[in-house]
């Protein structure tokens, strides 16, 4: 990423978010090559590093919703619930 | 309910930090509340299906997400205003498309043949400096094309330059990751809780 982007922020800061990236995704995708070609691994690391968070999160909703239905109001749950609520 | 009332309904003091605990206790909070009212609406209409009842939970979550992160990031005021408009997010569980296939029309080249390529005009983001197609140019076009992906990705980034949409892909990354975390603590203290009901000593 040369310096005649003609962007707001200097390389150095954009260098300091891609560490900032690579020391979130999980050790086993990161990479330490040097090139200029790394920040486009980067990026498509992040996007399958953030797709897998949104299917775990699709994954614990599913768990909850199951587990809710299974509750009723006289549930040691739903006590619970309602005193994390308080 | 207005995205903007979403996100100002939560505390006026500054929001805590995505990583931090408070953070996670007031997401919590918000979760548990969100997950009362729909259950109370899916007790009415009891024909709700297991995808419908995980949808409606992961709409709870992610709306408990963005009043917890609050204003500041740019994605949060997009999932709250997606959220409000009724607009599904992420439609499907199954997102194993890799991250090169955007959903815009053309289908990106396999980046072994970008190399080879001289980078088309499709449409111009931002004038390109005049000189010719160096490495770092390719680089950058390559970077632009992945850029392409995250911004789906990340709630509100078709709106971002590129570098606005790495500090929110950042902020977003951290805020999703502290929402699993909650969510798997709930799940872990409502499965360990006892089965019957014990006596009150």
């Amino acid at each position: 990423m040369s310096g005649r982007r003609g962007s707001r922020i200097s390389d150095d800061e954009i260098n300091e978010l891609i560490s900032k990236l690579q020391a979130l995704l999980p050790e086993s995708s990161r990479r330490r090559s040097a090139s200029r070609s790394s920040a486009s691994k980067l990026l498509k690391e992040t996007c399958s590093y953030i797709k897998s968070l949104h299917r775990e999160v699709d994954d614990l909703s599913e768990r909850l919703s199951g587990l809710m239905s299974t509750m009723d109001n006289d549930s040691p749950q739903a006590e619970i619930i309602r005193s994390l609520l308080r | 309910m207005s995205a903007s009332s979403m996100l100002s309904s939560s505390s006026s003091s500054s929001q805590p930090a995505p990583g931090s605990k408070k953070f996670r206790h007031t997401f919590l909070k918000n979760l548990l509340r969100g997950l009362r009212k729909g259950a109370a609406a899916a007790a009415s209409s009891r024909a709700m299906t297991l995808d419908e009842r995980r949808i409606a939970v992961r709409r709870a979550a992610d709306a408990a997400l963005a009043t917890a992160r609050g204003a500041a990031p740019r994605w949060s005021r997009s999932l709250a205003a997606e959220l409000s408009q009724g607009r599904l997010l992420r439609p499907r569980r199954d997102d194993a498309q890799p991250a090169a296939s955007s959903s815009s029309g053309c289908k990106p080249p396999p980046a072994s043949k970008m190399l080879r390529r001289i980078p088309r005009r499709r449409r111009v983001i931002r004038a390109r400096p005049k000189s010719k197609a160096t490495a770092s140019d390719l680089a950058r076009v390559m970077a632009r094309k992945r850029a392409r992906a995250l911004r789906e990705i990340v709630p509100g980034g078709r709106g971002m330059d590129e570098c606005t949409l790495l500090g929110e892909t950042l902020d977003y990354a951290v805020s999703l990751k502290a929402q699993i975390e909650a969510m798997q603590l709930l799940l872990r203290t409502l499965i360990q809780a006892p089965k019957e009901k014990n006596p009150s000593t």
